[in-house]
């Protein structure tokens, strides 16, 4: 499980995250909430270890993320699918998925078992990721990260920007690595994406984390979604 | 064919064109196109660097001339013979490669740029101060005796020359390996996308200290070969100069490709050979063929080479 304690960071002298404290379960899709500049990415950005907390605590399964560098966090089996998705554009899509099984040693099974989930992928295994379309880039982020077999996995705005057919892919393999047993921390901007698959939802404003509820409690109360997101 | 199978045809086809080229070409172009072999070994280990893990330093020729002058002054002042001088030559690179890395990696982008060419600047003052062992700008002429290695003469123009494609051909085929490796990937993927690759769970800092230890080590084993084989080490090797060439080669040849910078070496050696012929003002005539390179050709010969023929290029 995934805790955090009262965690703040910033970005130099500006303070962004100043009390958020949240868990999330293992077989669980829990969404973060918030307005535009609140601390979503920088929260996600924060348990990765690219911004680092300086205050409160933050664990994995026990084990404490505070002080740990940014690439120790992976070998938590701790994945990232960061939003514009970050994939090296030069590499073909075998080679980006390859970069991401080298680092943990994971071989072809792991490879096999992430291109089922994706099979539009096995037929661009050659093309580099640079001219994939938005939503096949989308594909090769999500699979490059669960190429390390992730317990969990943070995704920041996975649909953004794409057609509805990539949008139902992305939220179905979602839904099936929460049936697998991973833990998900998603930030999505698509509220009716997101209450349709999310078991708890937080809300984040300006840096503080303002209720968690379940996802089921925002369907029936529209005007939380007006306090918090105002829309 | 897969593609492995391709590049390690590719990379055959080239030595063995290396091979044939000295019995084709006259004896001053097999006598240039040794220099060249040489010169490619410092651009090869620069373009691990600048190519393949996207770090641009402006201080190689630190690396070269610890090579340079770690074979010439053992050989001159210490006496031994080429093995231990080559393992000297070798050692000082890695010695001072881990130490400029170790300091240089604590900065980014244009500041890692001036840091490493201060260090440059600063080897290439020492080399100066130091002109009673060094011989500073007149330099360490090596005598022919100290140029044998195993009884064979390395100061005549076969050997010399198949010396010289025997280190270009082992660095040529191990660069090839190396970058299709995992180590290999990993620098592609910290290039393309550092906080990334960081994020995937690798140790940029450590996987970068090593590039600029391969990288140094292999342009200190082209300073070693060159002052071996052309039986000369001068502080101008230690100069901005030199490091500005492997970067120049690169450029030209196509970065983050094994064969460019071979292309980009042989080019420009031909360049301000040729211009030079018909015009004092030969490096105006290099410059614009630069120049026009540069906007037409941007990812360099084997870039074009890889965009237009052959994909799978390495």
């Amino acid at each position: 499980m995934l805790e955090l304690k009262q965690v703040g960071a910033a970005y130099d002298q500006v303070q962004v995250l100043f009390d958020v404290s949240m868990n999330v379960k293992p077989g669980e899709i829990h969404c973060l909430l918030g307005r535009n500049g609140a601390g979503k990415t920088t929260t996600l950005k924060t348990i990765m270890g690219l911004v680092t907390a300086n205050k409160g605590t933050l664990s994995f399964n026990n084990v404490s993320l505070n002080g740990l560098s940014a690439h120790q966090i992976p070998k938590q089996k701790i994945a990232y699918v960061p939003q514009g998705r970050g994939l090296f554009t030069e590499l073909s899509v075998a080679q980006n998925i390859e970069v991401g099984l080298m680092v943990r040693g994971k071989g072809t099974s792991t490879k096999d078992k992430v291109l089922e989930l994706f099979p539009r992928l096995k037929e661009r295994l050659k093309q580099r990721a640079e001219t994939l379309s938005g939503g096949e880039q989308q594909m090769l982020a999500m699979a490059r990260a669960l190429c390390i077999e992730p317990d969990l996995i943070l995704l920041d705005e996975p649909t953004e920007g794409l057609q509805p057919s990539m949008i139902q892919l992305i939220r179905d393999v979602t839904i099936k690595m929460r049936d697998e047993g991973a833990a998900i921390l998603l930030v999505e901007q698509r509220i009716d994406a997101v209450l349709s698959i999310a078991d708890r939802v937080s809300f984040i404003e300006r840096g503080v984390i303002a209720e968690t509820v379940t996802a089921s409690s925002v369907q029936n109360n529209p005007a939380m979604l007006t306090r918090y997101l105002g829309v | 064919m897969n593609q492995a199978s391709k590049s390690f045809a590719l990379h055959g086809l080239v030595a063995a064109l290396l091979v044939l080229l000295y019995w084709v070409l006259p004896e001053y172009h097999s006598g240039n196109l040794a220099r060249i072999l040489v010169l490619a070994i410092y651009a090869m280990g620069y373009n691990l660097l600048f190519g393949y893990t996207g770090l641009l330093s402006l201080g190689h020729a630190l690396f070269f001339a610890a090579g340079m002058y770690g074979l010439s002054l053992s050989l001159h002042w210490l006496d031994v013979s080429v093995v231990p001088a080559m393992l000297i030559a070798i050692a000082a690179s890695i010695a001072i490669s881990v130490c400029i890395g170790y300091l240089a990696l604590r900065t980014t982008g244009v500041a890692f740029m001036i840091v490493t060419l201060m260090f440059a600047q600063a080897g290439y003052l020492t080399a100066l101060y130091l002109g009673e062992y060094t011989r500073g700008d007149e330099g360490i002429v090596l005598k022919q005796a100290d140029r044998v290695l195993f009884n064979i003469d390395l100061t005549q123009p076969d050997t010399r020359y198949f010396f010289a494609l025997l280190i270009f051909t082992l660095c040529f085929f191990a660069i090839a390996y190396l970058v299709n490796s995992g180590f290999g990937r990993a620098l592609v993927a910290i290039r393309e996308n550092e906080e990334r690759a960081r994020m995937l769970g690798y140790n940029v800092q450590r996987l970068k200290l090593l590039a600029i230890i391969t990288s140094g080590t292999l342009s200190g084993l082209s300073g070693a070969c060159y002052a071996l084989l052309f039986g000369y080490a001068g502080a101008t090797f230690a100069s901005v100069q030199y490091s500005i060439f492997p970067l120049l080669w690169v450029l030209l040849g196509g970065a983050g490709t094994t064969i460019g910078p071979l292309l980009g070496c042989a080019f420009m050696f031909y360049l301000i050979d040729l211009s030079s012929q018909f015009t004092t003002a030969y490096m105006l005539i290099a410059g614009i063929c630069l120049v026009l390179l540069t906007l037409f050709a941007p990812h360099g010969l084997a870039g074009v080479i890889r965009k237009r023929f052959l994909p799978w290029l390495p």
